[in-house]
């Protein structure tokens, strides 16, 4: 038995030894008396949101992608064996890969214009979700500092500078999942404080066809510069994919028992990509006043081989097509913010330029095994190839004002400027949709924000902000459209909003929106066929609400509602746009260190044509994500689709033809598998 | 919306039903918790322990192997979650071994006593007062609480190590008072530190605010034998508005003064600011 005072003295030297690495830490004082003090960020509209990385760890995620699902009312679906930008339904637009949302990564756009697959393709498979420190959360166009793609919102990702330590997470599970993650991150006192995060992901998938999806991403941010006021950091990131596909099955195949619902018709389907980004990010801050300067440039690729009517328009050869992309786009952002009193009341003016300039070539192919082959009635393989310039140029300001202390107004105004030019590849009479053309064109909009608070915090309500917004936003369409386009304009979409935000008991948040907005029409580029069409004029409305439950200082419960109407002015439905969606989930966090999540996905019925034919059928899907922190352990076992329901990730109704059926083809929904019943287990073990 | 097309009834009824069993299981155990509504709360760390002795050096040695492998499976969860006083794990266990466990009561009471509300003004940029919920990060939530009401405050007076009686603060800006009493027996109260009594609620810079940033403010601030702040300086700034925001707030707080052997002295002691978004 050890002597007490030897006991004693080893407890000192303990303490000693946790002290000293405390004092390599933040606290230079161990007796020192902290005060925290918690703020809430402002917002400009009741469905305006940052949500942390807290808010992710505890969802299962698979890529990336699910990220985007942290915005209430928002749906992904994939139909491409996993690497294709995953298709973004929300607020009544079926926004294709992002046509209607814009995605940024820490201020780089990840929206492609004049993209070969559809304009506005958002793939945010670059980032590694454990790198993420925040999401930024817009929706609607009520905000002055986001322009193109932001009409039916928008969603900012804002990457970590630096981690509370070093990591390495081992994962895998069905279907030959695999994925690995080292996030270097040293302290904070480290030269150029650099942190770097690595991800390497396989998966097969659930189809006779396996997927073979690999997937790799470096991060790395240095900073080069810190002071107390600013920082200035670099930023680069590595990106590298291919995979293959199982594309849409005819459901009728499916029914009649001809395919099972993993089978393919043209397993040759897939893809590859690849994306490099360097940023350079300037930021300063006091108490009055903020500048924000960026220079970000990317280097892009993809081929994507895809058939989608089968053997509808070339009974031998098949209706496989290959969309090749190849860009490099550099854009620059500058925000700057002021708080000052002018006439004795408080203001705020924020203002900011950005810019972006995208050089394309992008090109339609038709293919067999992902050889370009010449198709019945057609002259070549190439079905379109061009060479694209497009330069965007935006600017804002916007006005704050609180003329009272119970409101706050918002004016802003946004120009945009665009310049088109579109070269075609190769002799004109060797393609089949030849292009060629230059354009410019501009558009204004106005912002407007009212923020009312009208109630005093009570002990029953507390932070409860009325909202009115009301904004003009746009997409920008496709060069090759524009350039065709004899009226060269921009189609303008307006949105309303009025909501309501409220911390109840000081436990519950709630919030409630009723949106409204309207599209004009316009010219919609068929990325599949090198055509155009047009689509008209659409109305959209829908209500959204939002809860968080603290139900127990460990316990928190979340529900997201929505529904939405949304049509064209003459009478069609707009196919595929969301109607209800409901994502609802309980949330454990006990201090014994076991973590849970319990989630529920909902998707309701939705029209896949115009005139209501077809729809598409619902699907409710149970998640459960299990994690245990031991030491320098987490452990963690996740269980998707828990319920094992047959369900469509996505889903699109046209005319396909299979081999055995007439030369005019079917009409019919087309649909990509939900992953059914998954299991996946892993660990990540934290260094020093 | 025509719920019959939609299939709707059966999801609704249940997800009725389950909202009413949430919500029960929740109102039952509403008014259970005394919940601090204060949103500065306030975490006193004193670290408590047997003095450095002689055995010290003799013993060291032989402590290399077996005292690395706690010391690191201490520091391990530490890094989960980086403001958590684990280092100081051992002091506060000792101290709990001397002393009654803490009693909810003892949480409310001071809690009254140091942040008096302060009318807000007309701004309504500025934070609302938040009231400390679960979803704060693990500091404030569960241990904050704990060890404020647990060992934190009255450690000082109470945290009396089993073996040497003597509070030594190492490392702290207090050696020089407690340097002569090491050793004595028994159990004294002395040298207690300074402690905040009417802490002026300092406002989340709005730019900060706006940009969404974060920050630590290390301040080191004299206290009189009156318990008025003297002089503050900021040791460790922060840009956005924190350090001014830090020193207002700072400047207009009351202290009860340090004691030592019973007298009120003048003391000299760190004090942090930390700015945290609601998350």
């Amino acid at each position: 038995m050890l002597p007490r005072s030897a006991l004693a003295t080893l407890l000192v030297w303990v303490s000693c030894v946790t002290q000293g690495a405390a004092a390599q830490g933040a606290d230079p004082d161990p007796a020192a008396i902290e005060v925290y003090v918690w703020g809430q960020q402002p917002t400009s509209a009741a469905t305006e949101q940052t949500r942390w990385a807290r808010d992710l760890e505890l969802r299962p995620s698979n890529t990336p992608t699910d990220v985007l699902e942290l915005v209430p009312g928002l749906v992904i679906g994939q139909h491409h064996g996993g690497g294709k930008a995953d298709q973004i339904l929300f607020r009544g637009f079926d926004s294709d890969h992002g046509t209607d949302f814009a995605i940024f990564i820490d201020g780089i756009p990840v929206n492609m214009v004049s993209h070969a697959h559809g304009q506005g393709y958002a793939d945010v498979h670059w980032l590694i979700p454990e790198t993420i420190e925040r999401v930024e959360i817009y929706k609607g166009p009520y905000f002055a500092h986001l322009g193109d793609f932001a009409t039916s919102g928008a969603m900012n990702i804002i990457t970590k500078s630096r981690d509370k330590d070093s990591t390495l997470t081992l994962s895998g599970g069905s279907y030959n999942t695999q994925r690995y993650v080292g996030i270097f991150s040293p302290p904070e006192s480290t030269l150029l404080r650099p942190y770097i995060a690595g991800e390497f992901y396989h998966n097969d998938g659930p189809f006779k066809s396996e997927n073979n999806y690999n997937r790799y991403n470096i991060l790395a941010k240095l900073g080069l510069v810190s002071t107390a006021n600013s920082n200035l950091s670099l930023l680069g990131t590595f990106f590298k994919t291919a995979w293959d596909a199982s594309g849409e099955v005819p459901a009728r195949a499916v029914r009649s028992g001809e395919i099972g619902r993993f089978d393919s018709f043209d397993p040759s389907e897939g893809g590859k990509s690849e994306r490099q980004n360097l940023s350079l990010i300037y930021n300063y801050a006091d108490a009055n006043q903020s500048f924000t300067a960026q220079t970000w440039a990317s280097w892009y690729k993809l081929r994507l081989w895809s058939n989608f009517t089968l053997f509808l328009n070339d009974p031998v050869n098949g209706d496989g097509i290959e969309q090749s992309d190849k860009r490099f786009l550099i854009g620059n952002n500058i925000h700057y913010r002021r708080n000052y009193t002018l006439f004795g009341l408080p203001m705020e003016t924020f203002a900011g330029f950005q810019s972006r300039f995208d050089h394309i070539r992008v090109g339609l192919f038709s293919q067999r095994n992902r050889r370009r082959v010449v198709k019945a009635g057609n002259v070549s393989a190439t079905l379109s190839n061009n060479n694209v310039a497009q330069t965007n140029l935006g600017w804002f300001a916007q006005q704050e004002i609180r003329p009272t202390f119970w409101l706050r107004t918002q004016l802003g105004v946004r120009l945009d400027n665009f310049w088109y030019s579109v070269d075609q590849v190769g002799n004109p009479a060797n393609v089949v949709n030849p292009v060629s053309g230059d354009g410019s064109a501009s558009i204004a909009n106005p912002k407007l924000n009212f923020i009312f608070t009208p109630f005093n915090d009570t002990p029953f309500a507390k932070g409860t902000n009325l909202f009115i917004n009301f904004g003009g936003g746009f997409h920008s369409n496709d060069a090759r459209v524009f350039v065709r386009d004899p009226k060269k304009e921009i189609p303008r979409f307006w949105g309303g909003e009025i909501g309501a935000k409220s911390r109840v008991f000081g436990r519950l948040d709630i919030s409630f929106a009723y949106w409204r907005s309207q599209l004009e029409s316009e010219l919609v580029f068929v990325g599949d066929e090198a055509t155009f069409e047009p689509s008209g004029r659409s109305r959209r409305h829908g209500v959204e609400s939002e809860i968080r439950y603290d139900v127990l200082p460990w316990l928190s419960y979340d529900l997201d509602f929505s529904y939405t109407w949304a049509k064209f002015v003459n009478g069609d439905a707009v196919p595929l746009a969301p109607r209800l969606v409901t994502y609802s989930g309980l949330t454990a966090r006990h201090p014994s260190g076991i973590q849970a999540r319990l989630q529920m996905r909902y998707i309701g019925s939705r029209y896949a044509i115009e005139d209501r034919t077809i729809k598409t059928p619902p699907a409710t899907i149970f998640d459960l994500f299990l994690k245990y922190l031991w030491q320098r352990y987490e452990f963690f076992v996740t269980f998707e689709n828990l319920g094992n329901v047959n369900w469509r990730s996505a889903e699109h109704a046209f005319v396909s033809r299979l081999p055995t059926e007439p030369a005019a083809g079917v009409l019919g929904s087309h649909f990509t598998p939900g992953d059914p019943f998954t299991a996946k287990a892993g660990v990540t073990i934290h260094f020093w | 919306m025509d719920l019959r097309e939609e299939r709707l009834i059966l999801p609704l009824l249940a997800s009725s039903l389950i909202h009413v069993i949430v919500i029960a299981a929740a109102s039952s155990s509403f008014n259970a918790q005394p919940r601090l509504t204060e949103r500065d709360l306030l975490r006193v760390t004193v670290i408590d322990f047997a003095p450095p002795s002689e055995e010290k050096s003799t013993v060291t040695e032989k402590q290399t192997a077996p005292a690395a492998t706690p010391a690191r499976s201490d520091a391990a969860p530490r890094k989960l979650r980086p403001r958590e006083p684990i280092p100081r794990k051992p002091a506060v266990e000792s101290e709990r071994k001397s002393m009654p466990a803490p009693q909810p009561p003892a949480v409310q009471e001071p809690s009254k006593q140091w942040a008096p509300p302060e009318p807000s003004k007309l701004e309504p940029f500025a934070p609302e007062p938040l009231p400390l919920s679960p979803n704060l990060p693990d500091a404030t939530a569960g241990n904050g609480v704990a060890s404020f009401a647990g060992g934190g405050w009255r450690g000082p007076d109470a945290g009396i190590a089993p073996g040497g009686g003597a509070v030594a603060s190492s490392g702290s800006r207090y050696d020089s008072a407690g340097a002569g009493l090491h050793g004595q027996p028994g159990p004294i109260r002395t040298n207690r530190q300074a402690r905040p009594v009417q802490t002026a609620r300092a406002s989340y810079p709005p730019m900060a605010l706006r940009m969404g940033l974060e920050g630590d403010v290390v301040l080191r601030i004299e206290v009189d034998a009156e318990g008025n702040v003297t002089r503050a300086e900021v040791i460790k700034s922060d840009g956005a508005g924190f350090d001014e925001e830090a020193l207002k707030a700072v400047k207009q707080s009351r202290f009860e003064p340090a004691e030592q052997d019973g007298k009120k002295v003048p003391a000299e002691f760190t004090y942090i600011y930390r700015f945290r978004l609601r998350k």
